[in-house]
């Protein structure tokens, strides 16, 4: 018995996690977990599929799909190169290299509705660039399908960029010397190394992307306003519904919770794991 | 004569880097020394990946490098083999596909290439590895791998950086009988660079002694055996000290 019970004291100690810590830890864990039980609990399941079949839920779910699958595709044709210069640049003046990368991660610590008024200043008919869209091609951009698009690429992006180029500098470049002395030519150690090399980290900021777009709120709203079938986002749908049929509200929730959980399980060794590419 | 001609000159911050060396086709030139001595240097000058501030490297009839004219032949364009100390295989391609790398690169027909890769393992003995990837194979079979990828392209020359030297020494005495055979069958001209003195003794003709940048001595492996332009040569073969006091014990 004396050793039995002096085994288990070591035991103890040996995990070091203070009693009171215990307490608080489930505590912080009941705060992130209990909402969703509740959501969960106040879900009409027994209406779920009349309520997702509903042309308001319908449509703002097919906008949402569709705008977050183009913002990440944009998210990822034009994040891959910028994050290749950022991961490349280890030879450039580090003032320009910390500014640059620091522009690149500012959305991630916007609030999207600053986002959104910086778009509106930009793209809006009055914008610095928007003027012209209007005088030279008639294009207006604010309060379309496009707007959400450019909201959420604008928030969701950075997440590729950081994905991407955290890849690229796990990656070992003397694998491309290797290549190379191989007589591959640079687009070739482009596609046969580097980018299959890269390819995980491409895939998990690509996710992070989508499940970011497809939540985005605050710029859009902001920048894309709140049009049925147009631009109004399940985000959005959500928010509104829940005055006016909270039933609806909840439904939307689900469906975004459960798309969100879809990306945690998708990226459960990379991003659970410490993120590591 | 043909093979090997270089004259090499590589100024770097604080560091030059000064080396000729002339290796026949069919002969293997060792190139020793402490670490910081220019051993990789040299060798990646002569693969193309570090461009000379002066001097000339020929290889045949092909002028590969000549820094007063301005001509650099970039590494894809040399065809010399190399054998890197960690490998360097693609860690994404299976052992097959790694041999068969550099004659895809080369525009060779898939099936073609890989025809030949699959015969280049079979060579080194390890026909039945070719599915995996690097991650699985052991340490001697991951060598005869990039052995077997630098050699499928029959390079007229061969750059050996430390090929032995991650190996246990129970599978470095085989994979050297290994590399030791394919040396002999190889008609090119191999520059190895090692600090492994059973290297030298087995695999080179002729050994170059390079410290902090500079030649100071080269012959061979007897001769710089029996006598070591410094102590580190010395200790590296552990050449027995003239007077030794205590030599009965």
């Amino acid at each position: 018995m004396p050793v039995s019970s002096r085994s288990r004291r070591r035991d103890r100690r040996s995990s070091g996690i203070p009693a009171v810590f215990w307490v608080i830890a489930a505590i912080a864990l009941a705060f992130l977990v209990l909402p969703l039980v509740a959501l969960l609990l106040q879900v009409p399941w027994g209406q779920l599929g009349q309520l997702i079949g509903a042309p308001e839920i319908g449509q703002s779910l097919g906008l949402s799909l569709e705008a977050a699958v183009i913002s990440t595709a944009l998210s990822v044709v034009l994040g891959v190169p910028l994050a290749w210069v950022l991961a490349r640049s280890a030879d450039w003046n580090p003032i320009i290299r910390r500014v640059l990368r620091s522009l690149v991660v500012v959305p991630l610590v916007l609030p999207p509705v600053v986002g959104g008024v910086a778009l509106l200043l930009l793209l809006g008919r009055r914008g610095l660039l928007g003027q012209y869209l209007d005088a030279w091609f008639g294009v207006e951009l604010p309060f379309t399908t496009p707007a959400v698009v450019i909201s959420e690429t604008f928030v969701a992006m950075p997440f590729l960029i950081l994905a991407v180029e955290g890849a690229l500098r796990a990656a070992d470049r003397r694998l491309e010397d290797a290549a190379e002395t191989l007589g591959a030519s640079r687009w070739m150690i482009l596609r046969r190394v580097t980018l299959p090399l890269i390819a995980p980290g491409v895939a998990a900021g690509a996710v992070l992307s989508f499940a970011r777009a497809l939540g985005e709120f605050g710029a859009t709203i902001t920048f894309a306003g709140n049009f049925p079938g147009v631009t109004r986002t399940m985000p959005i749908a959500a928010y509104l519904a829940l005055e006016t049929n909270p039933a609806a509200a909840y439904v939307i929730s689900l469906v975004l919770l459960v798309v969100s959980i879809g990306v945690l399980f998708g990226l459960r060794d990379r991003w659970v794991g410490g993120f590591r590419a | 004569m043909t093979g090997l001609e270089a004259s090499i000159a590589v100024q770097r911050d604080d560091f030059r880097l000064d080396i000729s060396l002339a290796v026949a086709p069919g002969a293997v030139t060792a190139i020793v020394g402490p670490n910081g001595s220019g051993k990789t240097t040299t060798l990646r000058a002569l693969a193309g990946l570090t461009r000379l501030t002066a001097g000339r490297i020929l290889l045949g009839s092909r002028t590969l490098d000549d820094e007063p004219a301005g001509v650099h032949v970039v590494t894809a364009r040399r065809n010399s083999g190399v054998v890197f100390q960690d490998y360097l295989l693609f860690p994404h391609l299976s052992a097959l596909e790694n041999v068969a790398f550099g004659l895809i690169a080369r525009h060779q027909p898939k099936a073609v290439s890989l025809r030949a890769a699959r015969e280049w393992l079979a060579r080194l003995g390890i026909e039945d590895v070719a599915g995996r990837r690097p991650a699985q194979l052991s340490g001697g079979q991951a060598q005869r791998v990039a052995l077997a990828r630098a050699l499928a392209l029959e390079p007229p020359l061969l750059l050996l950086d430390e090929p032995l030297a991650a190996l246990d020494a129970g599978t470095r005495v085989e994979v050297r009988a290994t590399l030791a055979a394919e040396l002999g069958r190889y008609g090119g001209s191999t520059v190895l660079v090692t600090h492994d003195p059973s290297d030298v003794v087995d695999l080179a003709d002729e050994i170059v002694v390079l410290d902090r940048g500079a030649v100071i001595q080269r012959g061979s492996a007897p001769e710089v055996v029996e006598s070591p332009a410094s102590p580190w040569i010395a200790g590296l073969f552990n050449t027995p000290p003239r007077r030794s006091p205590n030599l009965n014990e």
